[in-house]
């Protein structure tokens, strides 16, 4: 059984319908690379399935059990919530919390929810900081450290909740040339230690080495879809040859 | 007479001391109770409260003052402030404490207003609730830009206690007026002036202090 289930989500705004039926499986400990034009929609989705936007169509299903069906709107805000932290987010412009240095911001969302016991909190962060690192700077603020530190901390603090399935919308986009590598030097440590993940990028030799799987979104439709290296090195699709032949 | 002059001056500068911090320990709070109502998603609600605070803005507190104070008088034919220095005072508390919220509400707006969508989002995806992403995350950051700002309306709240004496509040101005009258001499008026400076400067310095306990972060 997949991981994750997306079944034919829809969403606009406005008269603007920006996903027009979006259905994919993920499977455990597999990587989906998302790639796509501007606008493409791909945003949108990933903001979807954390829960940020809500689908006017569809369902999401994790693990088999259905945690988002945009027909029922009877969910409580607290099953709401136990349903998205299935989910991990890690943003393009980081928004790491300011006022915290690094290790508060790691153990912020985990101690205010009780997720663990408080020697444990401490022990997981300090293990996730590492692994990203950065355990040189636990007690630097975020305005303290360049664009790719401050994203490699947004990484472990999205994974200090533990989800199933980190998503990334493009993690690198807002990153200086010289500092993407730290960034995806630790997506993929992450991929090799089998995260399951959905990766939206433009950095198209990234996506083909790192995804199991990759999608091509194109004005709100799945374009194509397949095994990475197939979608990348031999795109069936006029636009995803179109897409491809700019890079 | 040196003596008795510093002594009724401090008499009017402590009125205007109480007047500075029961205006603030009323306007802050009810302030941020305003700045929710101009943000209100329920539109009538909105409206009204913009609509409050543009003429309490756009209109001289002198004039606020005189008409919460004899208005009521005018219109329902009885005084409801209260005989005496006590109703006088309570009106003036109540129309420097409505003109202050009004103030203050649009710099908590200003301020909460400037805090990013991301701020609130990544709170949100890591399962926090409204209220500890609005305690936790977005408060300090609220505050640390609101200071300055709120450091300028306080300072001119400083000064702004003088026109309660308009309504015959016995504040530091007046006090100093007085000898005018009874003595003859003008330098405890004009003496009045450094009370104001010496407490104004401290609450600078104060202010700039706190501005710098928030310097860690941007
Ligand atoms: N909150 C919103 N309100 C209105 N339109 C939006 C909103 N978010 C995204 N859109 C529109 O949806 C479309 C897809 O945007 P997005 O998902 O950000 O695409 P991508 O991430 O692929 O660049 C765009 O046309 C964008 O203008
Ligand atoms: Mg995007």
């Amino acid at each position: 059984m997949p991981i994750l289930e997306v079944k034919d989500i829809h969403k606009h705004f406005g008269s603007n319908e920006v996903l027009k039926g979006i259905s994919f499986s993920l499977d455990k400990g597999d990587v989906l690379g998302i790639i796509g034009s501007s606008g493409g929609g791909k945003t949108t989705l990933l903001r979807c399935i954390n829960f940020l936007e809500r689908a006017d169509k569809g369902t999401i299903s994790v693990n088999g059990k259905v945690i988002f069906d945009a027909a029922q709107r009877d969910l409580t805000v607290e099953q709401q919530r136990e349903n998205q932290l299935n989910f991990g987010l890690v943003f393009q412009q980081f928004n790491l919390f300011p006022q915290y240095t690094v290790l508060e911001n790691v153990e912020l969302a985990p101690r205010l929810l009780k997720r663990y016991p408080e020697a444990e909190i401490r022990e997981r962060a300090m293990s996730l900081i590492k692994r990203v690192g950065l355990e040189q700077k636990i007690d630097h603020y975020p305005c303290q450290l360049s664009g790719g530190q401050q994203q490699r901390v947004a990484i472990a603090r999205a994974l200090a909740m533990n989800p199933s399935i980190l998503c990334f919308d493009e993690p690198t986009s807002a990153l200086d040339p010289e500092l993407t590598g730290e960034v995806l030097k630790v997506i993929r440590e992450l991929a090799e230690a089998k995260m399951t993940m959905i990766v939206v990028t433009h950095e198209i030799a990234f996506a083909r080495d790192l995804s199991d799987k990759i999608i091509f979104l194109d004005h709100g439709v799945i374009a194509e879809q397949g095994p990475a290296k197939q979608v990348i090195d031999n795109p069936q699709n006029e636009r995803t040859r179109a897409f491809l032949s700019k890079y | 007479m040196i003596q008795e002059v510093l002594l009724r001056l401090c008499d009017g500068f402590i009125k205007t001391i109480e007047l500075f911090l029961l205006t603030l320990a009323g306007a802050i709070p009810l302030g941020l109770v305003v700045s929710f109502g101009s943000m209100a998603k329920f539109k009538p609600l909105k409206f009204i409260v913009r609509f409050i605070v543009w003429i309490v803005r756009g209109t001289p507190l002198m004039l606020q003052l005189i008409v919460i104070y004899y208005g009521p008088g005018l219109l329902f034919h009885q005084n409801i402030w209260g005989m005496g220095t006590s109703g006088r005072f309570t009106a003036v508390m109540v129309a420097f404490i409505i003109n202050y919220s009004c103030y203050f509400s649009e710099i908590y707006r200003g301020g909460i207003e400037s805090i990013s969508k991301g701020q609130y989002e990544a709170g949100q995806v890591l399962g926090l609730t409204r209220r500890q992403v609005f305690f936790k995350i977005v408060l300090l950051q609220v505050i640390k830009r609101i200071v300055p700002p709120m450091g300028n309306e306080i300072i001119t709240l400083v000064k702004d206690t003088s026109l309660a004496r308009v309504i015959a509040v016995y504040e530091l101005i007046w006090a100093g007026q007085t000898f005018i009258k009874s003595d003859g001499i003008i330098w405890p008026l004009f003496t009045t002036g450094v009370f104001y400076l010496v407490f104004s400067g401290l609450l600078t310095i104060l202010l700039s202090k706190f501005e710098k306990k928030l310097s860690y972060f941007n």
